[in-house]
């Protein structure tokens, strides 16, 4: 569906992005990961057209952006960071003028708006001006031009930043119906957020991609070791060694230890149970644990993990 | 084009730009109507009137013609023209077509004053047909300058600032050339350069000036004013229109190739 | 380890940043980058070659006069005498052709263009600033007998030459000026000006001048001057003796103040010559020759109508005198019905004036027109008091024309040109007053009318200026009211639709 071939790009001598190559099959969610100033704003916008690349290749269905920029971006919705909305407009209005924009034939256009307009339920503030709609609404606004034309790609980017946690939600709901029928790439620097939604997950750091693989395979990854958050009455000095003795146990790591209180993070091979011993060798050191929370492997240790070791 | 002419074109009357600029059109129309109309002797000529308001091209231009892509480009929207399944060139068509729509219809005092002086039993002359078919001409002309610095500009009012300098520049032009054919003079007569006579540094210095003033579009125009219909100046007035049509496209194109 | 990589990490950090491109620019975004700037060059390039290629082949031909009285183009006639032009005519205006300080510029800048549209070449139209060129001046009238200025129009052929003022060039609505000091132009007469002049100045004829001599010819430069200016070649001419005759080639004969009377010999010449649509200026004044008369003169004079007596012009109006205690001194006038016609200046200096006495009984075919005349209150002071008793006090000619309209075309007919006094060509008028002063117009004007220089002279008729003037004069209180529509209604309302639509749309 979207093929990326080692994309370059230079703002001037700066790099912004360092050969960057990944393909997107038909129906597939993929996440888009990385810190701010990675390159993921700049990868979308060399794909949509908005931006041209040094060098690197991106077709849409088979078009190349470049060269035939009609017909590929006929294939793409598109909804940069910051929504292209004229607040001027009233959501009917502008929706209409997308779909004009869009070439969306006269007859059909009443009928798609329509159904965009329902499929992220703002029909209710259709005939308000999108300058006095909520943000959450104003993305919505936002996405549902990206519908207009029924592309097959859509790309987001960042559609939840600056939203309230409630928005936040709706539109991660959103996100997931649409993808019954679309191929959705959505960029976002919030892990649980890809990790809840995408089939596959490209990090992206400096400029380079750091793994591309999907979800599930990254959180297996994972699980080789675990993490546990321990609390105990003691000092660290004591505990240390006798924990680090007890096999399957990798690293001891002391986060912070005030009156006698001592917090720290254990980490262990992840294919041994390691609870029981723990709590056996801290009672025999004396050390009564006073919390013991189990840390489950999460895309921010992937994330962690990855761009640290690129570091 | 049709969708960005008709967005635009609303968007004047959305906003209170299009109102503004009538409004201010048909003060200073009026104003100059009901001085003629009240002079000691009620001398109404329209195409005086219609010459007058060309004068306020360095000021109405700018108004109209500064938000068309820097506010776009401003306000992010612009990524729909760049990301949406058409061509650049509707787009900027569109926009000059908008913009040229609302100059046309600025001129609807300019009607009302025609259709007073009718009243009146005053004189409307063929010519006064002829002054609003070189105001409108003229007007594109500007229009298309004013939408290329706009294009060029992020801020609308560096926008208008760059486009009141540039018409107010061309507004000047014949005076400009006289000076510089001056200039030009006085250096040929002090250098002693070429060891002109004195009356081929004369004609040196005209031939500059003629030049300079060949570009000049309010002396070009001018005739339309005083009842002569001439293609040459239409000519000239279109063809830069579309010259400073394509430089915008271009201009605005340069995103797909630019590497900054 | 963890250390090192970190160093590492920003030693290959900075080498990024230093790093100049290593990947190569793509060959496609170099060659977008190329086709835009070629072709926004080539663009340009092509819309200026064009538009000059458009400027010198179709201007010409593609310039249409849209105005209703076809005030912007040449008629018929002007064109059929630019075609049969077979030398260079030179139009220049004295001032920048974007000079808008140059009043009705709208009425002359496109009827001049289209003279030089349609004269094939022959017409050079120019427009010089004398304020950025000051040698212009110079160099078109050296002696300054013109006294050429800014915003005036100069037609030109060899030495020949016609200063044309622009505000003569039209006729005024005499009620608007009358009434509110308004100068509104109704008919134009550029064309019908202009013409005229290029016709005149263009002529090949070769126009002879001869002064007659014998009778105490006063000295005469001022004269020849003028005349010169106009393309006439001056001489003398005695008519004694009977194997004399006046030339054939004689456009005018002059008589200027004799102090004898002419012979019967001359008499009869000059009445054959007359015949044969001669032209005779005859001036004379009423100071040395008080006693001297003029039988023979005089009878030449009544062959065309009019006769000049042993008067002295007496003027009783103080506002026409120049000296208050002079009454022989003073300002006389263009005659008011000639006035219209013409384009002769307002008054002239007038001094010791020969009583001219049109004549009573004359023949139907001679046609008298008064020229420049006195006040209304103006009398005649006699030497010998019998001849006077006839003669009331009222308004008298000062200069008149005499024509026998009985020969000849319409153009040109046997003409007297009588002037009563020496003010109009002596050397001591003129050493103290300029050759471009209203007696020296006069003159020249009189002239180019009665001497035409083409056999069928070209007379373009005037055009009406259609009137902007409101037919119905607006009451103060349907003016005030029509402003107020104009100036508050009109901007308000629209300024209120504005804000309305912008609150209603603001609230949605």
């Amino acid at each position: 569906m979207i093929e990326v071939s080692n994309l370059v790009k230079f703002y001037g001598d700066k790099r912004a992005l360092g050969g960057i190559s990944f393909t997107v099959n038909q129906g597939e969610i993929l996440g888009f990961l990385g810190p701010n100033g990675a390159g993921k704003t700049t990868t979308m916008n060399i794909i949509t057209g908005y931006l041209s690349a040094t060098s690197g290749k991106v077709t849409i269905n088979g078009y190349d952006i470049l060269e035939q920029p009609e017909l590929a971006k006929k294939n793409i919705g598109y909804l940069p960071e910051l929504p292209p909305l004229f607040l001027d407009m009233t959501v009917y209005e502008y929706l209409e003028y997308v779909s004009e924009l869009k070439k969306v034939s006269r007859d059909v256009r009443k009928k798609q708006i329509a159904n965009v307009m329902q499929m992220v339920h703002i029909g209710n503030v259709s005939g308000r001006l999108i300058h006095n709609l909520s943000k959450g609404y104003r993305q919505r606004v936002g996405i549902a031009q990206t519908l207009i034309g029924n592309p097959e790609v859509i790309i987001l980017d960042e559609p939840t930043v600056g939203l309230d946690p409630n928005q936040v939600i709706e539109i991660r709901k959103l996100i997931a119906s649409l993808a019954q029928n679309h191929t959705i790439i959505f960029s976002s620097h919030i892990l649980s957020e890809v990790q809840a939604i995408c089939d596959r997950v490209i990090i992206i750091n400096n400029g380079k991609i750091a793994a591309d693989a999907p979800t599930i395979e990254l959180s297996a990854q994972m699980q080789g070791s675990s993490h546990y958050l321990v609390t105990v009455e003691g000092s660290f000095s004591n505990v240390q060694m006798p924990l680090r003795a007890v096999p399957g146990i990798k690293s001891v790591t002391a986060l912070s230890e005030k009156n006698g209180i001592l917090q720290m993070d254990v980490m262990a091979d992840g294919s041994l149970d390691v609870r029981k011993s723990i709590f056996y060798t801290l009672a025999r050191m004396s050390a009564p644990i006073l919390e013991f929370k189990s840390m489950a492997p999460s895309l921010e240790d992937v994330f962690a993990d990855i761009t640290s070791a690129k570091k | 084009m049709i969708a960005v002419f008709k967005r635009e074109f609303l968007s004047y009357f959305r906003t209170p730009v299009g109102w503004v600029a009538i409004c201010l059109l048909s003060v200073i129309s009026g104003y100059y109507f009901t001085g003629m109309m009240t002079g000691t002797v009620a001398y109404v000529n329209m195409n005086l009137e219609i010459a007058y308001l060309r004068t306020f091209f360095i000021i109405l231009i700018p108004i109209i013609t500064m938000r068309l892509f820097a506010e776009e480009k401003r306000n992010g929207t612009d990524v729909l023209l760049y990301t949406m399944p058409f061509s650049m060139k509707e787009a900027v068509i569109g926009k000059f077509l908008a913009a040229m729509a609302l100059q046309a219809l600025m001129l609807v005092s300019v009607f009302f004053h025609m259709i007073i002086t009718v009243i009146l039993s005053g004189y409307i002359s063929s010519a006064t047909w002829g002054a609003i078919f070189g105001y409108l001409v003229l007007a594109a002309l500007f229009i298309s300058i004013g939408m290329l610095t706009s294009a060029l500009t992020e801020n609308q009012i560096m926008s208008a600032v760059v486009c009141f300098v540039v018409l107010l520049f061309f507004s000047m032009l014949s005076s400009i050339a006289s000076q510089i054919s001056d200039i030009f003079k006085s250096f040929l007569k002090f250098t002693h350069l070429f060891g002109l006579s004195e009356s081929a540094i004369y004609s040196a210095g005209e031939g500059l000036r003629s030049v300079i003033v060949w570009f000049d579009p309010y002396t070009k125009t001018d005739c339309y004013t005083s009842g002569v219909f001439k293609l040459v100046p239409l000519v000239f007035c279109l063809s830069f229109t579309a010259v400073f049509i394509y430089i915008t496209f271009r201009v605005l194109e340069k995103k797909r190739w630019s590497q900054n | 380890m963890a250390k090192k990589t970190a160093r590492e990490s920003i030693l290959q950090e900075k080498t990024v940043k230093t790093m100049k491109p290593k990947v190569k620019l793509d060959q496609r975004f170099k060659s977008l980058k190329n086709i835009s700037i070629i072709s926004v060059v080539l663009v340009i390039a092509i819309a200026i070659v064009f538009n000059l290629i458009v400027d010198m082949t179709l201007d010409k031909p593609l310039t249409f006069d849209t105005s209703s009285v076809k005030s912007n183009s040449v008629s018929s006639m002007t064109v059929d005498y630019l075609k049969s032009l077979d030398r260079e005519v030179e139009i220049i205006g004295l001032f920048n052709k974007n000079d808008t300080n140059m009043n009705l510029r709208e009425y002359f800048i496109p009827l001049l263009d289209d003279y030089e549209a349609k004269g094939d070449g022959k017409i050079v139209l120019k427009y010089i600033d004398p304020e950025e060129d000051p040698f212009i001046l110079d160099e078109l009238d050296p002696n300054n007998f013109y006294h050429l200025q800014k915003y005036i129009y100069v037609v030109r052929c060899g030495e020949r030459l016609i200063p044309i003022d622009p505000a003569s060039c039209f006729e005024y609505d005499a009620d608007m000026y009358s009434y509110y000091g308004a100068w509104v132009p109704v008919t134009n007469l550029i064309e019908h000006t202009f013409t005229g002049d290029i016709v005149y100045v263009s002529s090949s004829r070769p126009l002879n001048a001869y002064y007659l001599g014998g009778h105490g010819l006063p000295a005469h430069h001022s004269m020849d001057t003028i005349l010169k200016s106009m393309g006439f070649s001056t001489s003398e001419i005695t008519l004694s003796g009977s194997t004399t005759s006046i030339p054939d080639d004689c456009e005018l004969l002059m008589i200027l103040q004799p102090q004898t009377d002419i012979t019967l010999i001359e008499k009869e010449l000059i009445k054959s010559y007359l015949d044969n649509m001669g032209k005779v200026l005859i001036v004379n004044d009423y100071d040395q020759n008080k006693k001297v008369s003029y039988p023979n003169l005089n009878e030449v004079t009544r062959y065309m109508g009019a006769t000049m007596e042993q008067g002295l012009l007496h003027e009783n109006d103080v506002t026409y005198l120049t000296n208050v205690d002079d009454p022989y001194t003073s300002i006389a006038v263009t005659e008011e019905n000639y006035a219209q016609n013409s384009f002769l200046p307002e008054s002239f200096n007038v001094e010791k004036c020969r009583y001219i006495k049109v004549f009573l009984d004359k023949a139907d075919n001679l046609k008298v027109t008064d020229l420049v005349v006195t006040s209304k209150s103006a009398s005649v002071d006699f030497e010998d008091s019998e001849i006077g008793s006839d003669v009331t006090s009222g308004m008298y000619p000062v200069a008149m024309l005499c024509q026998n309209t009985a020969l000849g075309t319409q153009s040109e007919r046997p003409s007297l040109l009588l002037i009563g006094t020496k003010s109009f060509t002596s050397d001591d008028y003129y050493g103290v007053q300029t050759l471009d002063d209203n007696n020296a117009q006069f003159i020249r004007r009189m002239l180019v009318s009665i001497c035409p220089v083409e056999a069928d002279n070209i007379i373009v008729p005037k055009k009406t200026i259609p009137s902007y003037i409101l037919e119905k004069p607006l009451s103060a209180s349907s003016a005030t009211a029509w402003a107020t529509i104009v100036m508050t209604i009109f901007p308000l309302g629209s300024l209120i639709c504005g804000i309305y639509i912008y609150r209603r749309r603001r609230h949605l």
